[in-house]
């Protein structure tokens, strides 16, 4: 065993005999996996009798990853997958900083090409010289990570405001590049597959139609939904109301790809477009482009209000995802349950360390931008020896971007 | 037996009124006679061929004659093993239940009466809505349609609110999700008869199956007719590439579809980095055997898959058979 490795295993055994991890419900009826140093998953279909094997695991074995089904089973160590027996699943919704582009990436991603040897800062898909698929190096902030909050936000207005399930929503921190959401409620547990895509489509608006919606085409003539409406009807139109109201007409032309001075002019008719959308009709932009007019809005008020969800983890049964509460191998954070009412001011890399500062370890650190932990910053580095408090020298080996010296 | 109750039972075959007219008749399978078998074959083959199933009968005993072919035509389904044939029947049933329904007199009755069948919890509204259903109701069903999709109704607080075209088109497809649930029926124990008409059954499936595909059978399979998707995928595995699970799944179903035999499938999986034979021959097993279907467009473009949304098709299969079937004309007119 490498000497990092058995550094953090010391530490992550220690983790566990101090704190009890009393996730995931029902753990005799879910299926494990662990991952090893720099692998997620390694060793799959494990289970235990309850929560008290299962911890005991963890302080023997200390893995650096552990995942649970969101599947739970008769016979949950069974193989083939067929032979465990479905029993039922919740529904897990990830959401990743890494899915999401920001700006903040430009200062602490960066990438290199394994082909040509170029690298740069940022994230590219491919090499900006020979076009070869780039290596990144991925690092999160508390900027990035906000925004993966945001939606995680808007997913739970979806879900109590349109879905009614506000029971048995359980959020936490990966533990490194996002949040989950956990769905457990009795209503989940026993829905098919189809109904499982139907609700990530309803949350992702895959195969919205407008027509269906209200905004139905009679000729040239666009409607728009006037009476009682809820869900994505509701959201569409107070949306477009909303930029109507707002009359920016540069964004607007911009957003519609239209002459700025024509959209000006068109806005002038404010009152009388809100009183058509009153009425159920979207007031006709003149000329040949009332269509694209129209429903280049609706796209644009539709891509803001969307979710992104990882399509694969939210649908495949068969699935296993991080146990919260328990170490993320990639950083030496907690993947830390968050209740709701405390996740506006959750700040993942100070609620969710896992280890003290003390004592200091001595590390040469590769290379690694500026980050902070607790209520301190460290970084960047270069190149570098340094001495580092425990949790700090802990997350750049975790991230392989340390060695101990 | 009042000839209505015989018309609602047969029209709606999964309904309590159906198992009522059974129950009451209580014919064993060993006893059933030619007729009634040979409408149970008439509705598989129908499914089979996705053909409508819809008849308008007002004599009872063909009317009896039907209710009682119903069980046997799912049991025939049950035993050709076949995922396939028994998504086609239970489609086969929600369109039909759609069509009954619309040529009803006192349709929103009849609706209310399956639905109530059906469990479905649901409130009458005076409103601009017909109904409005509770959504774990909803989402049993599996739309058809985009437009019954649920993220184009209008939902709120956990309650879907439904016009009443809506309405009736989200029941028939609850009853054709309801009824593929259903099946397989248990088959253990059934009369040696019956088992031995359903592999006759089988036998016409087969060559109805094999005239389809006798194009991809005959010829040689040609990869530069596969859609794009399905060309990437394949040549991916050849040269060795690492290709996500459900890509080999898909890629596999597809080769199977268009008949390539076991072992050439099983060789074009050779290559891939952690190639392992035992693993691989367990599940292209699978995919030979239980006829997994070729996946659709949608379940491609689900899984991220689609390298061009513009080739106007719904099936990577319906897009071969097209491409070699244009193929085949156009060498048939240079040799002309």
């Amino acid at each position: 065993m490498l000497k990092e490795q058995s550094f953090l295993y010391k530490n992550f055994s220690e983790y566990y005999k101090k704190n009890e991890i009393t996730e995931p419900p029902m753990p005799e009826r879910r299926e494990f996996g662990i991952g090893e140093y720099g692998k997620k998953i390694t060793q799959r279909h494990l289970s235990f009798s309850g929560s008290r094997e299962f911890n005991d695991f963890l302080q023997k074995t200390a893995p650096f990853y552990v995942s649970y089904s969101a599947a739970f089973y008769e016979k949950p160590a069974a193989r083939p997958m067929s032979a465990k027996q479905l029993l039922g699943a919740d529904i897990v919704y990830e959401f990743d900083a890494d899915d999401i582009k920001t700006e903040c990436k430009k200062d602490h991603d960066s990438w290199v090409c394994p082909k040509c040897g170029s690298s740069g800062k940022g994230s590219v898909a491919a090499c900006t010289e020979c076009g070869s698929p780039a290596k990144i190096e991925q690092w999160f902030c508390n900027s990035c990570l906000g925004e993966a909050k945001k939606q995680v936000f808007k997913l739970t207005e979806f879900l109590e405001n349109d879905l009614g399930f506000s029971d048995g929503i359980k959020i936490n921190f990966s533990g490194s590049a996002g949040y989950h959401i956990h769905l457990r409620s009795k209503k989940i547990h026993s829905l098919k597959q189809s109904a499982r895509i139907e609700l990530l489509d309803y949350l992702t608006a895959t195969k919205i139609d407008f027509h269906s919606l209200g905004f139905a085409e009679e000729g040239r003539l666009l409607h728009f939904p006037k009476k009682e409406n809820f869900a994505w009807a509701k959201r569409l139109a107070s949306g477009l109301k909303k930029m109507i109201e707002e009359s920016d007409s540069e964004k607007i032309a911009a957003i519609a790809g239209m002459q700025h001075s024509r959209v000006k002019a068109f806005l002038q008719n404010k009152k009388t477009i809100l009183g058509h959308m009153d009425k159920g009709i979207l007031f006709a932009y003149p000329g040949k482009k009332n269509r694209e007019f129209w429903f280049s809005l609706l796209e644009h008020v539709l891509s803001t209000q969307k979710l992104d969800i990882d399509r694969q983890t939210s649908i495949d049964l068969n699935k296993i995802i991080r146990v919260p509460d328990t170490i993320h191998g990639s950083t030496g954070l907690v993947a830390k349950t968050i209740p709701m009412d405390c996740l506006q001011g959750f700040k993942p890399f100070a609620d969710a360390l896992a280890f003290e500062k003390t004592p200091s370890i001595k590390v040469l650190i590769n290379s690694a931008p500026k980050f902070s932990l607790g209520s301190e910053s460290f970084g960047p580095f270069e190149n570098t020896q340094t001495e580092l408090p425990l949790h700090a020298a802990i997350y750049l080996v975790a991230k392989q971007a340390a060695r101990l010296v | 037996m009042i000839l209505p109750r015989l018309q609602f039972a047969q029209r709606y075959p999964f309904s309590e009124q159906a198992k009522l007219v059974l129950r009451e008749h209580n014919i064993s399978l060993d006893a059933l006679s030619e007729e009634v078998i040979s409408r149970a074959g008439a509705m598989v083959l129908s499914a089979a061929k996705n053909k409508p199933y819809f008849l308008v009968l007002n004599s009872k005993e063909f009317l009896l004659q039907e209710i009682l072919a119903y069980p046997l035509a799912k049991i025939f389904v049950s035993l050709q093993k076949d995922n396939l044939l028994c998504e086609r029947f239970a489609r086969m049933q929600g369109n039909s239940f759609q069509k009954y329904l619309d040529s009803e007199k006192n349709k929103q009755e009849t609706a209310t009466e399956i639905a109530k069948q059906l469990g479905v919890k649901f409130d009458f509204l005076g409103s601009q809505y017909f109904v409005s259903v509770s959504l774990p109701d909803f989402l049993g069903a599996k739309p058809g349609a985009d437009s019954q999709k649920l993220v184009n109704q209008q939902v709120s607080k956990g309650i879907v609110y439904l016009t009443e075209q809506r309405f009736y088109a989200f029941l028939a497809e609850l009853v054709s999700a309801r009824i593929f649930d259903s099946l397989p029926v248990n088959i253990e124990g059934i009369p040696k008869r019956i088992e031995d008409l359903g592999k006759q059954l089988n036998q016409q499936l087969r060559e109805r199956e094999k005239k389809a595909f006798e194009f991809a059978i005959s010829g040689k399979i040609n990869p530069s007719l596969f859609p794009e998707c399905m060309q990437s995928l394949y040549s991916d595995l050849l040269a060795g590439k690492n290709v996500p699970h459900l890509g080999r799944f898909y890629i596999a179903a597809f080769l199977n579809g268009i008949g390539m035999p076991k072992e050439q499938l099983i060789s074009v999986f050779r290559k891939t980095p952690n190639f392992d034979e035992r693993m691989t021959r367990y599940q292209i097993d699978r995919v030979v055997n239980q006829k997994l279907s070729a996946p659709g467009c949608e379940k491609v473009r689900e899984a991220q898959l689609c390298m061009n949304s513009e080739c106007r098709t719904k099936h990577p299969l319906s897009y071969y058979k097209r491409e070699l079937r244009t193929k085949t004309r156009q060498e048939a007119k240079k040799n002309a």
